[in-house]
């Protein structure tokens, strides 16, 4: 299986007249065409890559890599540093652009901006020439940056060369948490591009503007970027179940097992952005992370993959980060909530693979799977009033062997846009101490004029809950009680316990 | 495992030399001082960038520190331009495998960075403000006067045994009854009304302070100045201090006045008065039947073997008597409690601080605090230090089985460290409401 998706290591689009084709998905067609044009087997268009005059700087302070680099090198970068520093002085950065929560800036390793969350990447080169200065300045002292802080800014440095990825964050996250969120970045960018083609560029080409082949790929990031702030997904690093009898999520199961042939490695169900079952390759697991980098690029385009049936090269950086998966994409209804995603080795597999959808929604229709999930998606998410306790006011729950969360819909007092960044943050808050890499705990219980939060890490599951700041220690622990039983009661609905396999 | 350990120690200030080829001048203090003085100018270079780098992001809060995978670099701004940079390099541990691996945060770096501020304020106390050095002696003068101060005081340093107590920088107080405090402070009093040339007085005890009429801040520096260099208190057996015994300046019938505790011999101080003025004081150290006072005077008279023995017998009868009737107030410490109980109380207003830990951190010491635990309340501490932060109470399970309590109310905050492996959340809080009950406000929540 990996061997297949080693050999198609460029994305390669095969699309035809009859298959509708977005527009987005134009792009990325057109954009991994001009991949292979790229690639280094063809020298002569490689030189057309532009350096213009304010680049030159910057690639001046490329880092080289590997191997120590000679004093007369450092000094040169030392000066290149200050004379950049003198420079940032003058160019004005607005205000409101400074004073956002959370930045999120994406450059390669000579400095060329690829991505930034806030504002536009050229007006940023400066600043992204200052940071990949103060990197290589750092690694002439055989060292790596991480991070910086200032105040209650933390400034976090992911180095993955050929590209080097900062955050500036002013909420309440850890720096390791901040990481992590880089990582996602990271995927996601290696989704679009995959490793070994971006290696290959920079091997031969240190200025190529990566932009070119991320052309419509900052939806993905901004709607990851977004999600970030207020999914727990990404905090707990699991994903959510769409709460189905389990009856009927073994039938889906099932149902999706009808789509077996050559090369397909996983097949998934979504609705409404909530995963309702996943068949996989006996000896190929769907990384969590991987799920998340495909559901976000899902639920970031579901309006442009509309209707038809689109077709898509996927790099999953944890299942092979140096090969393309093609993903065959459709929806299932009207509304565009239930997504069939088909994950092949095949490039050539899309007719085969529409075939294998018109077995699976026969098969679906057959046991009215579709209707019980358009039932489940409308009724929602339950509330938290459904548990019965009436001091938990939220809470959320990870099963930790198959990395999976639930947790209530937002409900009075965190009915408002404010009170639900303001609880998001403090379970941010409570994973950061719960996690901390320099002093992990088991049990993190506070008490503030505003609620009474407890986090508590067990074997199999992390509970972080939200209490009336009144209860009394003996009232939220059995509330604690109380809750993991009627988790676990309902445990076949709200967790997807079995993947079948092909 | 090698400890955690200080690499680099840099003073400098960016205005001295804003030319390309000046960069010299900017350096005020390096060690080690035999780098290569091109190296010194590249990393300060790197330090100037990141502080102007993070300026642009966040305007107004300066850099604090940088985190890379060998060192910690930590910034001070102690005066405006005059910049503090502290690196340390992270122990390196070698793997199974034969890599080496950095050991990640064995101390918190909000603990060094008071460190840091500590270094700052003990030269001040010292010699002043870095601008008025400047000012009045030149940038020359102030590289002299730091490199003999670091010169001293990088010698007696041990970041690894950094307790956590440093982190609040307290003034221990002496468990005194209200009435025998009274006496105390009418003996200081009395002093200072009877030599108008003694504008302020410290009296500790057992190297616990009684009474100061400094501010909070000077006294916490001076206290823990002398206790350091007079090895008051208890200090861990592992680690005597190195410095030679104070031979007595005078020996005089009730006691004895001490040469000073400074290695340049100098008995000067700066004094921060309450005006905010600062002013250039003398320190006489004076110790008698336990206690040991340290006066200040605005000027040294001619005859100073005469004031020191006015001094002996006016305040000697007084202390002996004070001495003979202490009554402590009960301790709460560990003798009260089972020993798994251990406990920190700060008060942020008047800085009085009280614990059953040592000042002294030791490795091999039983009372010491476990790094995990240190974290945990260094971090708690953080949280707590925050304006927002009116009320709260946190309680914790560390990952080696012990638990941390803490509360916050009316600017006070309590710790509690508790070791009971089978403890659960409610008979923790028991255990703790119950010690509670001795502190002010501190109530834990049922």
């Amino acid at each position: 299986m990996e061997d297949d998706a080693t050999i198609l290591s460029t994305g390669h689009v095969t699309s035809s007249e009859s298959v509708d084709v977005p527009s987005d998905f134009e792009n990325l067609a057109s954009s991994n065409s001009q991949n292979s044009a790229s690639n280094p087997a063809n020298p002569d268009i490689q030189e057309e890559v532009f350096v213009s005059a304010d680049d030159q700087y910057v690639s001046d302070s490329a880092l080289s890599l590997p191997g120590p680099s000679s004093d007369d090198d450092i000094s040169f970068r030392q000066r290149k540093l200050t004379m950049l520093m003198t420079e940032e002085d003058e160019s004005e950065l607005s205000s409101s652009w400074k004073e956002k929560k959370s930045h999120i800036f994406v450059l390669t390793e000579a400095g060329k901006p690829v991505y930034s969350r806030h504002g536009c990447e050229d007006k940023l080169s400066s600043l992204m020439g200052v940071m990949v200065a103060i990197v290589s300045c750092v690694h002439d002292r055989n060292d790596t940056i991480r991070s910086i802080v200032a105040g209650n800014r933390k400034f976090v440095f992911l180095i993955k060369l050929p590209l080097v990825l900062v955050a500036v964050s002013s909420a309440l996250e850890t720096i390791h948490q901040i990481e992590i969120h880089l990582h996602y970045v990271y995927n996601t960018i290696i989704s679009v591009v995959s490793l070994s083609q971006l290696n290959r560029i920079y091997s031969t080409q240190k200025n190529y503007d990566l932009r070119r082949l991320l052309t419509g790929t900052d939806k993905f990031l901004d709607h990851l970027c977004n999600s970030m702030d207020q999914d727990p997904q990404y905090l707990l690093r699991a994903v959510k179940c769409l709460p189905l009898a389990g009856h009927m999520r073994d039938f889906v199961g099932q149902s999706l097992q009808q789509s077996k042939t050559d090369d397909l490695a996983f097949a998934v169900l979504v609705s409404s952005g909530q995963v309702v079952s996943i068949c996989r390759l006996k000896e190929h697991n769907l990384d969590t992370t991987d799920l998340q980098v495909l559901l976000n690029l899902v639920n970031a385009s579901a309006t442009s993959f509309h209707a038809g049936e689109s077709w898509l090269p996927i790099c999953l950086a944890q299942f092979n980060p140096s090969g393309f998966l093609h993903a065959h994409i459709s929806f299932l209804d009207e509304k565009l909530q239930t997504c069939l995603i088909f994950l092949s080795a095949d490039r050539d597999a899309f007719f085969t693979l529409c075939e294998c959808k018109k077995k699976v929604v026969a098969k679906l229709n057959k046991h009215k799977c579709l209707e019980a999930i358009h039932l489940a998606y409308s009724k929602a998410d339950y509330t938290v009033s459904k548990v019965g306790i009436p001091e938990l006011w939220h809470f959320l729950y990870k099963t930790n062997n198959i990395s999976q969360f639930t947790c209530p819909e937002f409900s009075v007092p965190y009915h408002n846009e404010k009170q639900r960044q303001r609880l998001f943050g403090l379970y941010q808050e409570m994973h950061g101490k719960i996690h901390n890499p320099a002093a992990p705990l088991k049990l993190h219980y506070s008490v503030s004029d505003e609620e009474t939060l407890l986090a508590w890490v067990a074997s199999g599951f992390e509970l972080y809950a939200t209490f009336s700041p009144l209860v009394t220690k003996n009232q939220a622990i059995s509330a604690v009680d109380r809750l993991l039983r009627w988790i676990k009661h309902r445990e076949d609905e709200l967790f997807m316990m079995r993947t079948l396999t092909f | 495992m090698e400890p955690i350990k200080l690499s680099s120690m840099v003073v400098y200030n960016s205005t001295f030399g804003p030319k390309e080829g000046e960069e010299e001048k900017k350096i005020l203090y390096y060690y080690p001082e035999n780098e290569s003085l091109y190296k010194k100018i590249n990393n300060i270079g790197l330090c100037e960038a990141l502080v102007q780098f993070t300026m642009t992001l966040s305007p107004g809060v300066p850099c604090e520190y940088m985190h890379t995978q060998k060192h910690d670099y930590i910034f001070y701004e102690a005066e405006e331009h005059y910049w503090m940079i502290m690196v340390l390099s992270k122990p390196v541990t070698v793997t199974s495998d034969g890599k080496k691996a950095t050991k990640e945060d064995q101390i918190s770096t909000s603990a060094c960075r008071v460190v840091l501020k500590e270094v700052y304020q003990r030269f001040h106390l010292l010699h002043g403000l870095f601008s008025y050095i400047v000012h009045f002696s030149g940038v020359s003068a102030l590289k002299d006067k730091l490199l003999e101060f670091f010169k001293e005081f990088l010698s007696s340093l041990h970041l690894s045994e950094t307790s956590v107590l440093h982190v609040f920088r307290g003034l221990m107080y002496c468990n005194l009854d209200n009435f025998t405090l009274l006496k105390f402070q009418s003996c200081a009093n009395t002093i200072q009304s009877k030599f108008d040339t003694i504008k302020h007085c410290i009296i500790t005890l057992n190297g616990h302070m009684v009474t100061s009429s400094l501010l909070e801040d000077d006294s916490q520096v001076i206290v823990s100045l002398c206790t350091e260099k007079l090895s008051l208190g208890k200090l861990s057996a592992s680690r005597k201090p190195k410095i030679r015994p104070n031979k007595p300046m005078y020996q005089l019938h009730h006691g004895k006045f001490l040469s000073s505790i400074f290695q340049s011999g100098s008995d000067r101080v700066f004094i921060t008065l309450k005006s905010g003025m600062i002013e250039q004081m003398h320190m006489l150290i004076y110790q008698a039947f336990g206690t040991t006072s340290v006066f200040f005077l605005d000027h040294l008279p001619t005859a100073l073997i005469d004031i020191c023995k006015e001094l002996d017998a006016c305040v000697g009868p007084l202390l002996s008597s004070l001495t003979s009737e202490i009554q402590f107030c009960p301790r709460i410490n560990a003798e009260n409690y089972e020993s798994n109980f251990r406990h920190i109380f700060f008060n942020q207003q008047s800085l009085s601080l009280e614990s059953t830990y040592d000042l002294k951190h030791s490795r091999n010491c039983t009372s010491s605090v476990p790094t995990d635990v240190m974290h945990v309340i260094c971090d708690i501490n953080e949280c707590f230090s925050d304006h927002a932060c009116q009320e709260k109470e946190v309680i914790v399970k560390v990952q080696n089985e012990s638990w941390v309590a803490a509360k916050k109310a009316n600017k006070k905050m309590l710790f509690v460290v508790i070791n009971s492996k089978n403890a659960n959340l409610i008979a923790v809080n028991e255990d703790v409401r119950r010690m509670s009950t001795h502190f002010d406000s501190m109530h834990f929540s049922d």
